[in-house]
């Protein structure tokens, strides 16, 4: 996704200058990657806050750390590879059991949802599109447990190979294959499981 | 036949296309005949696509601010390190402490010619007992070579706990280009490590010497064969800013021919150290013992490099005792170094004009400088 050897040799020399205590070098290089970060945050912690808290501690890690970085895999990778370790660390301290109770209330912008209103009219092209939906899916995300929420995340939504992810998570190819089909298995299950929220019910039988 | 379960295992796989050929095939003809397992493909595809769907969020609007905010931070916290985090409290003895050396060369003759004319005639004419070795082939040029000693963690990373960075200069009477050998010799472990210890490295710094000592909060990184480096960052266990704490360092003289006889020599050349840095991650304090007559000529030359800059100072003044205060906000955390820098300079001209038997203490005044970071 990167792409080009002219992008890789800028960003090598961004890289550079980093090692050599350049803050802005690094601002530069935040730039770069500060919202595909976030997201990856935001979809593992299943939460703004959160997402903000720890993709902020993943570039302080890797602003600590860019001395250690060789260039063995990309810069992206790498990076990658901190936020993922970055958000496990937290999910695991902070415990939390995902225990979100799908008849809960949504919480959006613009306030409250109640999941059980009837008049969810979704055309089916534009189901998914509804910030609501997003919100849904994400809470069912968050049921996963992490390991699952992360090869998620990374497979479906950054697009990572089966190589990247098993570098950014530092697992062998083989688990990340296992791990990967027991995560999909696991979120169409919940999927399934409730699918009245989503109103439209065939399109996830046939 | 494959069975279901063997099927089930490997959908994903197929959906990633990451079955091989004979395998693929076996799949797509399973699921001709199976229902079920079909059925479980498609909602699996389906549950995808709902994360597909999901769009890309904005991080919040101050997000690359604030964390802007927080790197220069921790940058300038680099820069302004604790000397307390290695140097360990008994520098003596060395036993199990790993030392690293650095060394530090740097154009005498800058300073000679510098702003400090009240003592220029006794550091030129006057070279220290502690001399570096004698250098061949050389310029009339004198140079002054500070040997950077610093004690690094053990394998273990417990850090022991020191407080001051003690400062001997030596000067040369000699060329520059003998220092390379040297550093050579230094890099090689030439230079006296305690037994046992683990691991060191060796840093190297030429130029002049404003570059030089305005330049040691980078010192780790420069000048680095980076597989040393590596070494030093991996096996010390080092959190990233314990290992670049290394970059301030003890200075010490090095002992003659660049080799000692195990730990005796350092203790003559700490004995020789007067000026006293002590840092904190907000502060760093520079405690000197002053003689009289050099201390206005300090306190202007302070003022303004301080003034200068913008910066807040304070000074107090009693008959013993000079308190300057000096608030550096930190987005000026360049300032500091300079700071240090110009009183570094001071640390070594007074120390040359003690060496020599010139400053008497009982007359000196003690000057407590605080260079405190400010948040804005």
């Amino acid at each position: 996704m990167k792409g080009g050897l002219a992008v890789e040799i800028d960003e090598a020399k961004l890289i550079n200058r980093c090692k050599n205590g350049d803050v802005e070098a690094f601002g530069e290089l935040v730039s770069i990657y500060e919202k595909q970060v976030y997201n990856i945050a935001y979809r593992f912690m299943g939460n703004p806050d959160d997402a903000n808290d720890l993709a902020q501690e993943a570039f302080i890690r890797a602003f600590k750390g860019i001395e250690n970085f060789r260039g063995d895999a990309s810069f992206k990778t790498w990076l990658y590879h901190i936020v993922a370790n970055a958000c496990r660390d937290e999910l695991r301290k902070i415990n939390r059991q995902p225990v979100v109770s799908l008849n809960a209330p949504i919480i959006t912008e613009d306030g409250e949802i109640n999941r059980e209103q009837e008049d969810w009219t979704f055309s089916p092209e534009l189901i998914y599109e509804d910030k609501e939906l997003q919100e849904l899916i994400q809470q069912l995300l968050n049921e996963l447990i992490p390991e699952y929420r992360q090869v998620l995340v990374l497979r479906e939504i950054q697009g990572f190979t089966y190589d990247e992810i098993a570098v950014t998570l530092d697992c062998s190819l083989g688990t990340v294959k296992s791990r990967i089909n027991r995560a999909r298995k696991t979120f169409k299950d919940l999927i399934m499981a409730n699918r009245e929220l989503f109103q439209s019910p065939s399109r996830l039988e046939e | 036949m494959i069975s279901c379960s063997t099927i089930q295992d490997n959908i994903s796989a197929f959906l990633d296309d990451e079955l091989a050929s004979p395998e693929r095939e076996q799949f797509a003809e399973h699921l001709v005949n199976c229902k079920f397992c079909t059925q479980e493909l498609k909602a699996i595809e389906k549950a995808m696509r709902s994360l597909h769907s999901l769009d890309l969020v904005d991080p919040p609007k101050d997000f690359h601010e604030e964390l802007m905010g927080q790197l220069f931070k921790i940058q300038n916290t680099r820069v302004t390190k604790t000397a307390s985090k290695w140097l360990p409290r008994s520098w003596f003895p060395l036993g199990a402490v790993a030392a690293g050396l650095i060394l530090m060369v740097v154009s005498w003759s800058a300073f000679i010619n510098g702003e400090l004319p009240g003592i220029m005639p006794l550091t030129k004419n006057q070279p220290l007992e502690l001399a570096m070795p004698k250098m061949a082939s050389a310029p009339e040029e004198k140079t002054k070579q500070i040997a950077l000693f610093n004690e690094t963690d053990d394998m273990s990373g417990s850090a022991e706990v020191g407080s001051i960075e003690e400062i001997a200069v030596n000067e040369i009477t000699g060329g520059t280009s003998p220092a390379d050998g040297m550093i050579d010799k230094s890099a090689d472990g030439a230079l006296p490590l305690p037994e046992g210890s683990p691991h060191s490295y060796n840093q190297e710094f030429r130029g002049n010497e404003n570059e030089n000592i305005a330049n040691n909060g980078k010192a780790g990184k420069m000048g680095v064969a980076p597989e040393v480096q590596d070494i030093a960052d991996e096996s010390l266990n080092y959190d990233e800013e314990t290992s670049r704490d290394s970059r301030m360092m003890a200075m010490m003289g090095a002992p003659p021919d660049g080799q000692t006889k195990e730990n005796e020599g350092y203790n003559d050349l700490l004995v020789a150290a007067s000026g006293v840095f002590e840092e904190t991650k907000e502060e760093t304090e520079i405690l000197l013992e002053v003689a009289k007559e050099e201390l206005p000529q300090i306190i202007n030359k302070i003022e303004k490099i301080v003034k200068e800059r913008e910066l807040e100072i304070e000074f107090v003044s009693t008959e013993k005792e000079t308190k300057i205060d000096i608030q550096v906000p930190v987005y000026k955390q360049k300032e500091i170094e300079e700071i240090k820098l110009l009183v570094q300079e001071k640390m070594e001209s007074i120390k040359q004009i003690e060496q020599i038997g010139e400053s008497d203490s009982k007359t000196g005044i003690t000057v407590l400088i605080t260079i405190r970071l400010s948040e804005y």
